[in-house]
C-alpha cells in the first residue's frame, strides 16, 4: 500500500502541477460570479468591431500601410516603402506556412520591387506609452501623427527618386543583394496589387539596397504587430502563414514611436491568420530623405512644418513620385 | 516517502538576482519610468459614462478573489489593474463589458508573470460562463493595442525588495514585513484612489503602514514610525507629507476592509469557508490594529 500511496500522491501533485493549465473541471466557489448581470453578445462583438476598426486606423496612419490589402498607401504620407526581393533577405523573414507542426519555407519568386519609408520626424519619447488620453472615439488617426507631418519637397525627392539615389539616406544599407533585371518583375507584380507601386519600383530598381538586418528585423516587429490586429479572432490551427510579405519600413534612424509593441505577449494572441498569402517576399525600407532630415533638424518632433504639405502635393503629380 | 518532493510548489520562480537589486541604477530607472504607465486621467469624470467607481471596486475585488483562487503570483493582480485603468482611461465601456475586460486583464497579466499562465477557459468560468473564450481573445488583441503593447507596467511590487534591502531590520521579519506590503498593494488595487499614485509611493507606503502594524506587536525595526516614514520617503525620492499621508490612507482602506470583514461575518451569510476565499487581502487577519 505504501507505494501506491506514495504513487497516488504523486499523481495528485502532478496533477495540482498541471492544474493551472489543464484542470478540466473548475471547483465552482464563490467567485464564478457574474457581476454585472447577463452579457449581450451582439453588442460585445459590434463594439469589437469598431475597436479593431480604430486600431487599424491608427496603424495604417501611423505606418501608411494598408493591413488589410497587405499594400503601402497611397502617398503622401511620412513613409516611403521599399519592396525587396525575398532571396536578398535571410530566411528568417521570408513567408512561411505552418501545416501542422512543421513550417515551410514558401519558396520565394522572384518578385522585388521597392518602395521607400521616410519618417515624419517622431513625436517625443516622452510622450505617454499608452496615448490613451487622445479622445477614445477618435479613429481616423493618432492625433500626436495628424497633422500629416511634413515631407521633403517634392522636387527633390523626385530627383532623387529618378536617379536611385533615394536611397542614399539609408543610414546602414548593405549592398544590394537582387539582381538587378528583377525590378521589371516587380513592376509587374506591383501592378498587379496596387497601381503606384508601378512607378515606384520602376524608379527604385536601380538603387535598391537591403536594409542592415537589424533594421529589418525590427521593421518586422512593426509589420507583425499591427498586422495582428488586421486580422483578429482568427485562431486556424491548420495552415497558417506566419508572415506575410515583408514590406517594412526601414527603421535605421532611431525614432521612438517608430519601434512598434513588440509582441510581448504571444502565446494567447489570436493567431496570425491571413486572407491569403501574398505571392512574394517584400521588404520595405523606412528612411528619411536629406530634405526632411533637414526640417527634422529645425522643427521639434512632433511638430509639423508648415512646408510640408506643399511639398507633397507637388510630389504627388510628378510620375515617377515615390513619397505617396 | 521520497516522491513527495512533488509536493513542492511547482511553479518555477527565478531567484532573485542580487545584481538587480543591488545596483541603484535599476530603483533610479524604475522611478524615471514609472509615471508613464499611470492611467492619464480620472477616467470615472472624463471618459466613462456608464462605470461608477463602486463598479470598478466590484470587479477589482472579483479580480482579487481569482487571483487568490489560482494562486497568482502577487504581481499579477496590480499588474491586471494596472492595464484595466490603462484601458479605462482611453476607453469608454459600458459596464456590461467590464467583467470581460477585467478577465482579458488578467489574462493578459498572467501569461507576462507566471510561468503557467491563467487559461482563457478557465477565466470564463470564472466570469460564470458569461462570456466565451473566443471573445476573450478578441478583446485580448483589442486591449493590447489600446494599451499599445505596452504591457510590462511598472508596479508597487517591482520596488519593494529595493525597499526592504535599505532598512535595518532583522532578517527573520523581513518575510513577515514582505507579505503584508504585498498585501496593503492588492488592497489599494482595489481602491481607485490610488491608481493615479506613483508605484514606488504606494510601495513605500505599504512597507511602512506593514512596519508600523507590525511595529505594535512587537520589536520590528529599531525605528520609529516617523523616523522610518523619513527613510522610507528618502529611498523613493517621496516627498515626506505624501509618503505620510498616502501610508494613513493605506491603514484607512485596510480598516475599512476589515469593518466590512467583520460585517460580513457578522451577516453570517456567507460559511465560513466561503469567506476565506472571498474576503479580500486573506492575511488582513493577521494584522492587528
Amino acid at each position: 500500500p505504501a507505494i501506491s500511496d506514495a504513487s497516488l500522491h504523486s499523481t495528485s501533485a502532478m496533477e495540482r502541477l498541471v492544474s493551472r493549465g489543464t484542470f478540466p473541471t473548475l471547483v465552482r466557489t464563490s467567485a464564478c460570479r457574474r457581476l454585472f448581470g447577463p452579457v449581450n453578445h451582439e453588442e460585445l462583438s459590434r463594439e469589437l468591431r469598431i475597436r479593431l476598426a480604430e486600431l487599424n486606423a491608427e496603424d495604417q496612419n501611423r505606418w501608411d500601410f494598408d493591413f488589410e490589402q497587405d499594400v503601402p498607401l497611397r502617398g503622401p504620407g511620412r513613409m516611403q516603402w521599399i519592396e525587396v526581393d525575398s532571396e536578398s533577405v535571410p530566411a528568417f523573414y521570408r513567408e512561411t506556412v505552418q501545416v501542422g507542426r512543421c513550417r515551410l519555407l514558401l519558396a520565394p519568386r522572384p518578385v522585388p520591387v521597392a518602395v521607400a519609408v521616410s519618417p515624419s520626424p517622431e513625436p517625443p519619447a516622452a510622450e505617454s506609452l499608452d496615448g490613451l488620453e487622445e479622445a477614445p472615439e477618435q479613429s481616423s488617426s493618432d492625433p500626436t501623427l495628424a497633422p500629416t507631418p511634413p515631407l521633403a519637397p517634392a522636387p527633390v525627392l523626385a530627383t532623387a527618386s529618378a536617379s536611385g539615389s533615394a536611397l542614399a539616406p539609408a543610414p546602414a544599407p548593405a549592398p544590394d543583394a537582387a539582381p538587378p533585371d528583377s525590378a521589371e518583375q516587380g513592376a509587374n507584380q506591383a501592378q498587379r496589387s496596387q497601381e503606384p507601386l508601378a512607378d515606384q519600383s520602376a524608379v527604385l530598381a536601380p538603387g535598391r539596397r537591403s536594409p542592415s538586418p537589424g533594421a529589418a528585423r525590427r521593421g518586422k516587429r512593426g509589420a507583425e504587430g499591427v498586422k495582428h490586429r488586421g486580422s483578429p479572432g482568427g485562431l486556424g490551427r491548420g495552415t497558417r502563414p506566419r508572415r506575410g510579405r515583408g514590406w517594412h519600413p526601414h527603421a535605421g534612424q532611431p525614432a521612438p514611436r517608430a519601434l512598434p509593441r513588440p509582441p510581448l505577449v504571444s502565446p494567447g494572441r489570436p493567431a496570425l491568420t491571413r486572407r491569403a498569402l501574398s505571392s512574394a517576399d517584400f521588404f520595405a525600407k523606412r528612411k528619411r530623405s536629406a530634405a526632411e532630415n533637414k526640417s527634422s533638424s529645425e522643427v521639434p518632433a512632433g511638430c509639423t512644418s508648415p512646408s510640408g504639405a506643399t511639398g507633397v502635393g507637388a510630389a504627388e503629380q510628378t510620375p515617377r513620385k515615390r513619397l505617396r | 516517502m521520497e516522491l513527495l518532493c512533488c509536493e513542492v510548489d511547482p511553479v518555477r520562480r527565478a531567484v532573485r538576482d542580487q545584481n538587480l537589486l543591488q545596483d541603484d541604477r535599476v530603483l533610479q530607472n524604475l522611478l524615471t519610468i514609472e509615471e508613464r504607465y499611470l492611467p492619464q486621467c480620472s477616467y470615472f469624470k472624463c471618459v466613462q459614462k456608464d462605470i461608477q467607481p463602486y463598479m470598478r471596486r466590484m470587479v477589482a475585488t472579483w479580480m482579487l478573489e481569482v487571483c487568490e483562487e489560482q494562486k497568482c503570483e502577487e504581481e499579477v493582480f496590480p499588474l491586471a489593474m494596472n492595464y484595466l485603468d490603462r484601458f479605462l482611461a482611453g476607453v469608454p465601456t459600458p459596464k456590461s463589458h467590464l467583467q470581460l475586460l477585467g478577465a482579458v486583464c488578467m489574462f493578459l497579466a498572467s501569461k507576462l508573470k507566471e510561468t503557467i499562465p491563467l487559461t482563457a477557459e478557465k477565466l470564463c468560468i470564472y466570469t460564470d460562463n458569461s462570456i466565451k473564450p473566443q471573445e476573450l481573445l478578441e478583446w485580448e488583441l483589442v486591449v493590447l493595442g489600446k494599451l499599445k503593447w505596452n504591457l510590462a507596467a511598472v508596479t508597487p511590487h517591482d520596488f519593494i525588495e529595493h525597499i526592504l534591502r535599505k532598512l535595518p531590520q532583522q532578517r527573520e521579519k523581513l518575510s513577515l514585513i514582505r507579505k503584508h506590503a504585498q498585501t496593503f498593494i492588492a488592497l489599494c488595487a482595489t481602491d481607485f484612489k490610488f491608481a493615479m499614485y506613483p508605484p514606488s509611493m504606494i510601495a513605500t507606503g505599504s512597507v511602512g503602514a506593514a512596519i508600523c502594524g507590525l511595529q505594535q506587536d512587537e520589536e520590528v525595526s529599531s525605528l520609529t514610525c516617523d523616523a522610518l516614514t523619513e527613510l522610507l520617503a528618502k529611498i523613493t525620492n517621496t516627498d515626506v507629507d505624501c509618503l505620510k499621508a498616502c501610508q494613513e490612507q493605506i491603514e484607512a482602506v485596510l480598516l475599512n476592509s476589515l469593518q466590512q470583514y467583520r460585517q460580513d461575518q457578522r451577516d453570517g451569510s456567507k460559511s465560513e469557508d466561503e469567506l476565506d476565499q472571498a474576503s479580500t487581502p486573506t492575511d488582513v487577519r493577521d494584522i492587528d490594529l
